[in-house]
């Protein structure tokens, strides 16, 4: 049945207006309040929904912002962990590659590496015994750790194949190191909590990189859980990776554990290393360096007093600069309205700094164009050779022409791209304007070159071009601010201490003068410096039985090369005399040593022999050598043997010339058995002075077997007679008797090697071997006059005879010069304007002195670390005796005042004739035969000083160490490979 | 009207809330970049000074430690050139140098709504009002990086083990960024940011 529902009452219109007028409406309302509350509330929600996210948002950034630190906490400790691991790996093969790299790593070296050594590690109590590798060695140091977290199941360092799926062509797949998660914040049992990091390191399959990979931690957030993560919290993590690269190299354009000396006119670019410590020394100083300015003249000297008494107090960065903008080192600022230049004008060079060069560019530029003209001789054929001189005295006389072309020639590669080199058309090694070429050109149209640079155009063969590096200032006659003058374009890094120093010497900056403009973001000196940044080279850091150098000298021998040069037999040259020599001037000449036949001390021929003092032309000599004299030879890959002592004057010496003497000079008297001295004949003759005895001795000296030469002075117990010995004071603190090869020896000039090479060329290398101690008067070098060193012959390129052979070039190009614990002399005490040596790579010596004219790019390597009380510095006695700080480095010129007993200084020099003096010629050779304080004999001849020369030390980041010099590796840090990911 | 109010109400205090949430998340945003421009700009330092160091001097017999913090005259950021002289220092709002600082140690300029830097009074940029970042450094045990040790602890050779020099421990440095709101009492933490510089 279907009811229907009532029909609705209806209204009557009176009805209807009534109920409008009481404005009932009872369903609009309710829609309206719907509408609105829905509206509000959807409102309310969504704002509280942005607001949530907004914070989840900011608080998710924040903690990964902490992961990520903590990831990037983890790749520093990596790194420094990697570096400390490598620095306990001292090896002798100069470069890592792959191989080698792989086998460092794995711990899986073998003898044909070479020697590889391990230290004990300086970080920590080592209980882990010695790892084989650098894998084992990275695990040890992080089991040291506490507060470290599992995470990934990783509960203790382990060395394991890579994971599964590593990219075999990326990736070495064994010897990763994984290591537990350590933890920054205490961690409760069970509960983790803070930040932490975990570092896995993976080697490459280049076998000389590690790719470390750090994951960083937040415990105090973590994301949802999800079926992957079966209900474990995941944190918030940020991994990062960067790999690093195992390399040996050195850091520093010198690395030295004896003094060093900077003398005027040197300039270094790279870091200066001075690892000497016996401060409390007379001369003392680790480091002393001279200004390149003091001295010139009088009037400049005042000037520049004020800078160096205003750097005393005001220096705060020790960069003997003053900073123009900072509140203390600029009020400082001397004013310089005397020269012209008030307040901050006196920043010549615009660079922001006041040093010494500003100065000097003040008191020099006369027209105030910010530019001082050379002397006509330095600025002949440059853009500027029109200008009128100003860098003269009155009269036009020159000051320091050397001075003036080591500042004008510095960073010759001024644009920085690579390109430096000359075509040198006079071959004298030296780039000279309007003769030589340079090779960095650019072709130029001249009507758009800007009018100031007009004259820095040549025009050949119809083209108009530039050197790019002239345009920046290089050799173009004028000195300014394009020269970017600095005195040390690096670091200066010494191993004592301030207070160290300070407490022995007293203020030393006022001893280490010049601007040192170190790498942005970097100290300009830096002390207390550990052996990981600067090496502790010493007489043990070579092991030369590797020298692929040595193996290198490997042409005829000595004895077959001089008779070639002479056109006789080796049998001939026992019977040869002076009077064999052909009478040309360029014919090679021999000048023999008779053997000692009659057990005399001395050659048979010594009343014609040279002879020599040591070192040679020191005004502070102490030995005299007779030598064997060569002329005009020319040597290809030779060994000259011990005991030649020879001078070598204007030979050539071609690929590897190995100077060979005995290592085992550990007797204390080495030094001073065979030494002679000038008797009243005016010829060198043993000192002490010998007679024969016959008699016996108390006990049996093995190999000491009368006849022999006793010392009227003892030196050993042989040299007491039998009767006298039990009444000597002392004889049981003398040494016994040197024996060499089952015989007693009075005399080691003849199992040493001290030789001189003057005006010599050589195309290639010098080696020795390594002795084991330093003899600084037995074992020495010195190359004296025009020498120079280049790898290509300069005239005869592609001679083979003049060259080295093709297969030792890679060797000869690591190092011009390898002389461990040999004291090496470059240049006299009074070199001539035509030296010119350019060495190479590793440069290894002792001991190494530079004198005139020198340019070395690489690293100056030097052994010698002198100790009181160890030899040489002791007595007969064995008491210990001399001044380590005299046994220095010398780069440049110096006096004993600074320490430098054998040299004089040339600002002490008396003036003769408005000239300088070193002394006074009495035969005719042109050197000084009387020191300039002498009263010079009738006949005479004043020597002049032949000036400060220049010398820059250039270090060559990228050079190749030669096998046989033991460092400890190092790690480079990729920056460029630095890589984010959130997994 | 009840609801209606309620509902404006509700709007008022919402918007509110995201406001203040919306500005913390902008605090805690400039505060991230404040604390990484102090850990950017201190990222390449020694741990103490190249040439004075940090050491144990022996003053009237007693050891004291000499070379912690600023060295005299070091009065600018420029100055600064190791770790431990950026302890116990705060650059802007009530610290003892100027800023907040970037990375290269210039001060931070306040912006307008352009992007403009605001300027003050001679025309010199206004630094960002009301913020400040502040850095402790501790020296750390060498192998538990959650323990702080004494500035003048050191570990005595033993063996082949040449000892730990009083500078040759780890650091931590923590950079904390404040902010401080105009109408507010006191700075308040927005931010801080911890790394270990490790000793080599």
């Amino acid at each position: 049945m279907v009811t229907r529902a009532p029909a609705p009452r209806r209204l009557s219109p009176k009805q209807r207006r009534a109920r409008a007028a009481a404005g009932v409406r009872r369903g609009v309302v309710s829609v309206l309040s719907m509408m609105f509350l829905i509206l509000f509330g959807s409102l309310a929600a969504a704002m509280a929904i942005t607001s949530r996210s907004n914070i989840i948002t900011a608080a998710t950034h924040q903690h990964v912002s902490r992961s990520l630190g903590a990831a990037e906490t983890g790749l520093e400790i990596a790194r420094a962990r990697l570096t400390e691991a490598a620095t306990r790996f001292v090896v002798a093969k100069g470069v890592v590659d792959s191989g080698f790299g792989q086998r460092l790593w794995r711990g899986t070296t073998n003898p044909s590496d070479g020697q590889v050594s391990v230290q004990p590690p300086t970080s920590y109590v080592n209980s882990q015994g010695t790892p084989s590798g650098l894998a084992e060695a990275v695990a040890q140091i992080h089991a040291m750790d506490n507060n470290t977290v599992v995470v990934a199941g990783i509960s203790a360092p382990t060395i394991a194949p890579a994971p599964s799926g590593a990219d075999p062509a990326v990736y070495d797949l064994t010897h990763w190191v994984r290591t537990p998660a350590v933890a920054l914040n205490p961690q409760q049992a069970g509960v983790k909590s803070g930040t932490a990091f975990q570092i896995d390191y993976a080697p490459l399959a280049s076998g000389t990189d590690i790719r470390v990979i750090v994951t960083g931690y937040d415990f105090d957030y973590t994301t949802r859980t999800t079926a992957a993560s079966a209900g474990t919290p995941t944190y918030v993590t940020r991994r990062i990776m960067q790999d690093f690269t195992i390399v040996k190299r050195v850091n520093s354009a010198i690395v030295s554990p004896s003094k060093v000396m900077i003398g005027k006119n040197v300039l270094v670019e790279g870091d200066l290393g001075a690892a000497y410590t016996d401060v409390a020394q007379q001369y003392g100083d680790p480091v002393i360096m001279r200004s390149d300015f003091w001295g010139l003249e009088t009037g400049l000297n005042t000037q520049l007093t004020r800078l160096f008494d205003a750097l005393r107090d005001n220096d705060i960065d020790d960069d003997n600069r003053l900073r123009l903008g900072h509140p203390i080192e600029g009020a400082a600022v001397p004013d310089f309205s005397n020269l012209g230049y008030p307040g901050t004008s006196s920043d010549v060079t615009a660079d922001g700094y006041l040093d010494e060069f500003d100065i000097f560019m003040m008191y020099y530029d006369q027209n105030r164009d910010g530019k001082v003209a050379l002397s006509s001789p330095l600025s002949a054929g440059t853009p500027n050779a029109a200008l009128s001189p100003e860098f003269v005295a009155s009269g036009g006389l020159v000051i320091d022409d050397d001075l003036a072309l080591l500042l004008d020639s510095a960073n010759p590669d001024r644009n920085r791209n690579g390109i430096y080199s000359f075509t040198d058309a006079n071959g004298n090694g030296v780039f000279d304007p309007g003769i030589d070429t340079l090779a960095d050109t650019e072709e130029v149209d001249p009507s758009g070159v800007p009018a100031h640079l007009q004259t820095y155009i040549i025009t050949a063969g119809g083209t108009s071009y530039v050197y790019r590096d002239q345009v920046l200032g290089f050799r173009d006659g004028v000195l300014d601010r394009r020269d970017s003058y600095a005195k040390v374009r690096g670091r200066i890094i010494i191993r004592v201490s301030d207070s160290t120093w300070t407490a022995a010497q007293g203020t030393w900056m006022n001893r280490v003068r010049g601007s040192i403009q170190a790498p942005t973001g970097s100290s300009s000196l830096q002390l207390n410096t550990p052996t990981s940044q600067l090496p502790d080279l010493d007489m043990h850091s070579f092991d030369t039985t590797e020298t692929a150098l040595q193996n290198a000298a490997n042409g005829q021998t000595f004895a077959q090369q001089v008779a070639t040069s002479l056109g006789v037999s080796v049998a001939q040259l026992a019977t040869w005399t002076p009077a064999n020599n052909p009478p040309e001037p360029a014919a090679p000449k021999y000048f023999p040593l008779a053997p000692d036949a009659d057990n005399d001390g001395l050659p048979d021929n010594w009343e014609t022999a040279h002879f020599e003092k040591m070192p040679f032309s020191s005004p502070n000599y102490y030995d005299f050598y007779y030598r064997p004299v060569y002329e005009n030879m020319v040597f290809k890959n030779v060994q000259i043997p011990e005991g030649n002592n020879g001078l070598f004057r204007s030979c050539t010496f071609v690929g590897v010339t190995f100077i060979r003497s005995r290592t085992g000079n550990t007797h204390p008297n080495w030094g001073l058995y065979g030494k002679m001295m000038l008797d009243n004949t005016n010829r060198p003759k043993p000192f002490p002075s010998r007679f024969v005895y016959t008699g016996s001795f108390p006990p049996d000296f093995p190999g000491v077997t009368p006849p022999v030469m006793m010392a009227t002075t003892p030196l050993d117990k042989a040299d007491i007679p039998a009767d006298e010995a039990p009444i000597t004071q002392g004889y049981d603190t003398l040494p016994d008797p040197l024996v060499i090869d089952g015989a007693r020896v009075v005399d080691t000039k003849r199992f040493s090697n001290n030789i001189r090479f003057h005006d010599c060329l050589f195309v290639g290398s010098t080696v020795t071997e390594n002795p084991i101690t330093y003899t600084q008067t037995r074992n020495k070098v010195q190359f004296t006059g025009g020498t120079r060193f280049t790898t290509k012959h300069p005239t005869e390129p592609d001679n083979p005879n003049l060259n080295p052979s093709p297969e030792h070039l890679p060797e000869i190009a690591k190092s011009s010069m390898m002389l461990p614990n040999y004291s090496v002399d470059i240049g006299s005490y009074n070199s001539p304007p035509s030296q010119n040596v350019k060495l190479k790579g590793a440069i290894v010596a002792g001991v190494l002195d530079i004198r005139g004219n020198a340019d070395l790019e690489g690293s100056l390597l030097l052994t010698f670390k002198p100790v009181l009380g160890e030899a040489p510095l002791l007595d007969v006695m064995g008491v210990p005796a001399g001044n380590p700080a005299m046994f220095n480095s010398t780069i440049g010129y110096f006096g004993p005042e600074d320490g430098d007993d054998e040299a004089l200084d040339p600002d002490t020099l008396p003036v003769v004739n408005g000239v300088r003096i070193v002394g006074w010629d009495t035969d005719g050779d042109g050197i000084a035969d009387l020191g300039p304080g002498a009263s010079p004999p009738a006949g005479a001849v004043a020597v002049p000083f032949h000036g400060f020369g220049r010398i820059t030390l250039r270090f060559d980041p990228t050079m190749k160490l030669p096998d046989g010099i033991l460092l400890p590796l190092q790690i480079d840090s990729r920056r460029e490979t630095y890589k984010e990911a959130s997994q | 009207m009840i609801i209606i109010m309620v509902g404006v109400l509700a709007m008022v205090e919402a918007q509110g809330v995201f406001i203040r949430s919306n500005g913390w998340s902008s605090h805690e945003a400039t505060g991230t970049y404040l604390a990484g421009e102090i850990r950017e700009r201190m990222r390449t330092l020694p741990r103490h000074d190249p040439v004075t160091g940090l050491a144990l001097v022996s003053v009237n017999g007693t050891p004291t430690l000499q070379g912690l913090g600023r060295e005299p005259n070091e009065v600018t950021v420029a100055d600064f050139d190791d770790v431990d002289d950026y302890g116990g220092i705060t650059f802007g709002l009530g610290g003892n140098f100027d800023g907040p600082i970037d990375a290269f140690g210039r001060i931070i300029p306040m912006t307008d709504a352009n992007g403009q830097p605001m300027l003050g009074p001679g025309g010199v940029p206004l630094p960002l009002q009301g913020w400040s970042q502040t850095v402790l450094v501790q020296k750390m045990s060498p192998f538990n990086y959650s323990v702080v040790a004494n500035w003048t602890d050191t570990q005595a050779p033993s063996g082949a083990f040449p000892g730990r020099e009083v500078d040759q421990y780890p650091l931590r440095v923590t950079v904390s960024v404040f902010y401080q709101d105009p109408l507010a009492a006191t700075p308040e933490m927005v931010t801080s940011m911890s790394w270990i510089v490790p000793a080599e």
